[in-house]
C-alpha cells in the first residue's frame, strides 16, 4: 500500500457523502421524487476528473417545489437529522440542511444566494430540471450549460468566499460547448452580470467585478431590499449567534 | 471469454498510485494498487481477462504464467468481495463510474 492516511482519509470521506447521498437519491425516487444533484464529490468528479479536488463539506440537492415536504418527512423517516444552525429564514431560502452518519446534505427546493430569496431564480430552477439526465447514481445531472450559471450565481452570491467556487465555474467553462446557450440562460435568468463576474476571477480565485447577483434595475432593487430586509447589515457574528439561540430554542420542534 | 466491471453498488476515488472503492452494499473500503488499477482500466476498455493480462505483461514484463495467475487472482478477489462483476463485452465499454 502506497497511499499515507493523508491521501485515504480524504477519499473515504468523499466517497462516504456519495455513498450516503445515493442512498438518499434511492429513498425519494422510491416515492417519486427525483433528485437533481448540484454540488458535491460527484460534481466534483465530473468537473476535474476526481471527487478529491477540493474538501466537499456537504452535499447540495434539489427537489422539486411542490414535493418539498414529501422530501423533508423521508429525511427524516431515513434518519437524515434537520440541523439545529438552519437559520430562521430556512423555508424563505427553500432550503435546509440535515445530517446523518457524519454526511451534511443541504436540501434546495429552490436555488438562493445569500440573501437573495429562492423565489429570485426560479427560471434559472427551470432550466436545470429541463436539461438534466438521469445518472447510475441515481441523480439527476443537470447539462453543463444550466450547471455553468448556477455555479456562477453560488459563487457571485456568496461573494467569491471560497477560492475553489470560483476554480469550479473554470472547470465547468472547460466543458461547455454550446456558449450561445450559456448566455441565453443567463439572460432569461438575470445572471449575465454574474457569468460574466464568476468567469474573470483571479489566480486566487477571487473577482475584481464584485458585480450584483440580478441584472437591472428590478435586480438591483431586489438585492438591495432582500439585503435590509433579511438583516443583512447587521454583522455577521451577531446574525450567527441569533442562529445559535434559535438553533437550541427550537429544541424539539418539528422541522417539517 | 469473460470481462469484468466494476457493479453499480461501487464506487471509487482515483489517488496518485491506488484506487479506494467503497462496496455501497457492504460498508467496505477497499484499496487496489497500481497493478490492480491497470486490470481494471483494461476491463473498462472492454477487453478480456486474457486480454488484461497481456496487456499488463507488455507493461510490466513479467512472466506471462505470473501475470496471468495473479490477474485470475485479482478478479476473484475482486468478485468475492462484490467489487467486481461479469458483463458482456457491450455493458463493460463507456464512462468509467467514479464517486463516481
Amino acid at each position: 500500500m502506497s497511499a499515507s492516511l493523508g491521501e485515504l482519509l480524504p477519499a473515504a470521506r468523499a466517497l462516504r457523502m456519495a455513498a450516503e447521498s445515493r442512498a438518499l437519491a434511492s429513498s425519494l425516487a422510491e416515492v417519486g421524487i427525483p433528485v437533481l444533484l448540484l454540488k458535491g464529490p460527484e460534481v466534483q468528479a465530473r468537473l476535474y476528473g476526481t471527487p478529491l479536488a477540493y474538501v466537499s463539506t456537504d452535499v447540495d440537492i434539489l427537489v422539486p417545489r411542490e414535493q418539498a415536504q414529501s422530501a423533508r418527512k423521508v429525511l427524516e423517516a431515513t434518519g437524515w437529522v434537520f440541523q439545529p444552525d438552519n437559520g430562521i429564514l430556512w423555508r424563505l431560502s427553500r432550503a435546509a440542511a440535515y445530517t446523518r452518519n457524519g454526511v451534511i446534505v443541504d436540501l434546495h427546493w429552490g436555488l438562493h444566494a445569500a440573501h437573495l430569496p429562492a423565489r429570485s431564480f426560479g427560471a434559472l430552477e427551470d432550466v436545470l430540471w429541463q436539461g438534466a439526465t438521469p445518472e447510475p447514481s441515481g441523480f439527476l445531472v443537470p447539462d453543463v450549460e444550466s450547471l455553468l450559471v448556477f455555479l456562477a450565481l453560488h459563487v457571485v452570491g456568496h461573494r467569491f468566499e471560497r477560492s475553489h467556487w470560483a476554480e469550479n465555474v473554470t472547470a465547468c467553462a472547460r466543458l461547455v460547448d454550446d456558449w450561445d446557450r450559456v448566455w441565453a440562460i443567463a439572460r432569461a435568468s438575470r445572471l449575465e452580470n454574474a457569468v460574466v463576474a464568476a468567469l474573470q476571477t483571479d489566480g486566487d480565485g477571487s473577482s475584481a467585478n464584485r458585480s450584483l447577483v440580478l441584472d437591472g434595475a428590478v435586480g438591483k432593487g431586489i438585492t438591495n431590499g432582500t439585503w435590509v430586509l433579511r438583516g443583512h447589515f447587521i454583522p455577521r457574528r451577531v446574525r450567527d449567534g441569533v442562529r445559535v439561540v434559535v438553533g437550541r430554542l427550537r429544541g424539539r420542534v418539528d422541522s417539517a | 471469454m469473460k470481462t469484468y466491471r466494476v457493479p453499480e453498488h461501487v464506487i471509487r476515488a482515483s489517488l496518485q498510485e491506488d484506487d479506494v472503492l467503497l462496496n455501497t452494499e457492504t460498508g467496505v473500503y477497499h484499496l487496489v494498487n497500481e497493478t490492480g488499477r491497470s486490470l481494471l482500466a483494461s476491463f473498462e476498455e472492454g477487453l478480456t481477462l486474457e486480454d488484461a493480462a497481456r496487456r499488463l505483461q507488455a507493461e510490466t514484463g513479467e512472466l506471462e504464467s505470473t501475470i496471468a495467475r495473479d490477474a485470475r487472482g485479482f478478479v476473484e478477489a475482486m468478485m468475492d468481495r462484490g467489487l467486481l462483476e461479469e458483463a458482456s463485452r457491450e455493458d463493460s465499454r463507456g464512462p468509467v463510474k467514479r464517486a463516481g
